[in-house]
Formats: structure tokens, C-alpha cells, sequence
């Protein structure tokens, strides 16, 4: 899989570059994800504007990461299509998550307001 | 299910390997397929969706039996007020108490709690229409509804577009 880590300031902007994260990569998701957090130190934001399709598994590896990340960080969702969100709205994982409507959007919100 | 030999020739068919990069390959092929007949991409994106609930599934429990050739067959007709889908395969049997009856889909207490897996048969039933299992002669039989009022443009005194969004059948006119 292809991701993009970028830190601003004590944010990291992690931008997945795959259109799917499905039962095909999300293995690899999970793996990955984990590399790349494992010296966070700030606040933590997964874009997913470059996502088109969630399926159920890919969902159940973001919810892993999620979990592997708290309690001392909370994963945040930006840009999440129509399709996206509709898996989060269905399975109630909406609730769990910051999600923000894009990137910028996530950086200048306060996290409790998302 | 045997099939009806008067049924018309279906809107998408394939044959292919259980494996999650085949169900990816046609998803996305099915995907193209719908949007060039003015799908529009809220329907399809939820047909998607079944549709990966359902191939995967197949893919992952119906072949702990190796010596069983691992694929499935996927036929979708199309109808005047959406698609209907008929998975089969010849894997193991499926768990229907599970299909019928999916786990209810809850708000998680924290984030500590929040499920990993098991949200594919509430994502089916949450999507689609008239959800039917059947296993004949050693074949999982699975068919699904999924509406899809951009399928086939309305024509005057047809069911109205969004008839399906309130299940006003009275609106047939043919």
C-alpha cells in the first residue's frame, strides 16, 4: 500500500494513496498504519480523500489501528466520500471516530469539535 | 435454484476465482459497467458494498475444504426497479442462522469496544432486498435485491423513480 506521513507542527497527516482499503490490503493497512504511528507524539489524522471504497474488512483494520492507538491517541478521519461514510454510518463506527469533512478542516478544529 | 431457461440474458455474469483480489477486480468492473447505464454513484456505491460483504464472505469461509474447486459464479439481472444478484459456489455450507439473524449493530460503549469484524451480513441485510439462502446438491445458492431506481429510464405511467425509497407498488402501472 502507499501512504504519505507528514508532521505539522504536533499534527501527523498520514494520506492513503490506495483507492480501496478492502479484504485485499488490509492486512498490509493494519501493518503499515502501525509503523507509521509508532513514534507519534501529537494529535494523529488519516486522510482518506484519495479512498473511494471501505469494505468491512478494511473498516475492521482503521477500527484496529484506532484501538491499538488509544487511549493515548485518538484517530481522526478526513475526507471521507459518500461510500465511506456510509459504512461508518451503518456499522455505528461514526461514533467512535473524529471525522472531519477534509484535512484542513481537521487541523484548524479543535478536537473536541468534530 | 434451477434456472429458469426463458430468463433473460443477464445485465452482469462472470465465473471466477475466490480470491479478494477476483471480488476487487469485479467490483470494480461491475462498478464501470453501472455507471455507464446512468447509475447513479450513491446506488452504486451501496452495491458495492453488498456485493463485497457477499463475495468475501464466499472467499473467506466456504473453502476450508481444499480439495473443492475455490470460485463462484455471480449473475445479476437487471430489473425495472433495480438489480437482482444470485452468488453461488460450491463451498461449504453457510452459517444461515448468521445471515438471518446478524448481529444488530450497536453504538460501541468506547473505542475499546468497538467490533472489528463481523459487520457483513448486517451490511447485506441493511442494503439490500429479499435476501434468500439455499443449499442444493452441495451448492450454496445466495440472491439479493439491490434497488436501483436510475436502472432503466422511467417511462410515463411506470413506477415512479423513488418509489422504491417508500414501497409504493400502487405506482405500477404495466
Amino acid at each position: 500500500m502507499h501512504f504519505v506521513s507528514e508532521d505539522t507542527g504536533d499534527v501527523r497527516i498520514i494520506t492513503v494513496q490506495d483507492d480501496r482499503i478492502d479484504a485485499a490490503n488490509a492486512v498490509a493497512f493494519k501493518d503499515q498504519m502501525g509503523r507509521l504511528t509508532d513514534d507519534l507524539d501529537g494529535r494523529i489524522i488519516l486522510d482518506l480523500s484519495s479512498v473511494e471504497f471501505v469494505d468491512s474488512s478494511g473498516l475492521g483494520a482503521i477500527v484496529a489501528v484506532m484501538k491499538v492507538l488509544a487511549p493515548d491517541h485518538r484517530l481522526e478521519l478526513a475526507g471521507l466520500n459518500e461510500t465511506v461514510g456510509k459504512v461508518f454510518r451503518l456499522t455505528r463506527m461514526d461514533s467512535v471516530f473524529a471525522i472531519h469533512a477534509d484535512v484542513s478542516a481537521a487541523v484548524s478544529e479543535p478536537l473536541d469539535a468534530a | 435454484m434451477p434456472r429458469d431457461p426463458a430468463m433473460k440474458r443477464p445485465f452482469f455474469e462472470i465465473f471466477c476465482d475466490a480470491t479478494f483480489e477476483d471480488v476487487r477486480a469485479i467490483l470494480r468492473q461491475l462498478d464501470m459497467r453501472l455507471k455507464g447505464s446512468g447509475v447513479d454513484a450513491d446506488t452504486r456505491g451501496s452495491a458495492q458494498l453488498v456485493l463485497a460483504e457477499a463475495m468475501n464472505n464466499i472467499v473467506e469461509h466456504a473453502f476450508s475444504d481444499k480439495s473443492v474447486k475455490a470460485a463462484f459464479h455471480l449473475r445479476i439481472e437487471a430489473q425495472d426497479d433495480g438489480l437482482k444478484v444470485h452468488l453461488s459456489d460450491q463451498g461449504d455450507p453457510m452459517p444461515w442462522t448468521e445471515v438471518r439473524n446478524p448481529g444488530i449493530l450497536r453504538r460501541p460503549m468506547s473505542p475499546e469496544y468497538a467490533k472489528e469484524g463481523g459487520f457483513g451480513w448486517s451490511i447485506i441485510k441493511a442494503l439490500s432486498q429479499d435476501v434468500a439462502y439455499s443449499r442444493e446438491d452441495g451448492t450454496n445458492h445466495l440472491s439479493f435485491d439491490l434497488p436501483s431506481p436510475d436502472l432503466t429510464a422511467p417511462a410515463p405511467g411506470r413506477r415512479r423513480r423513488d418509489a422504491y425509497l417508500f414501497g409504493e407498488d400502487n405506482q405500477t402501472a404495466n
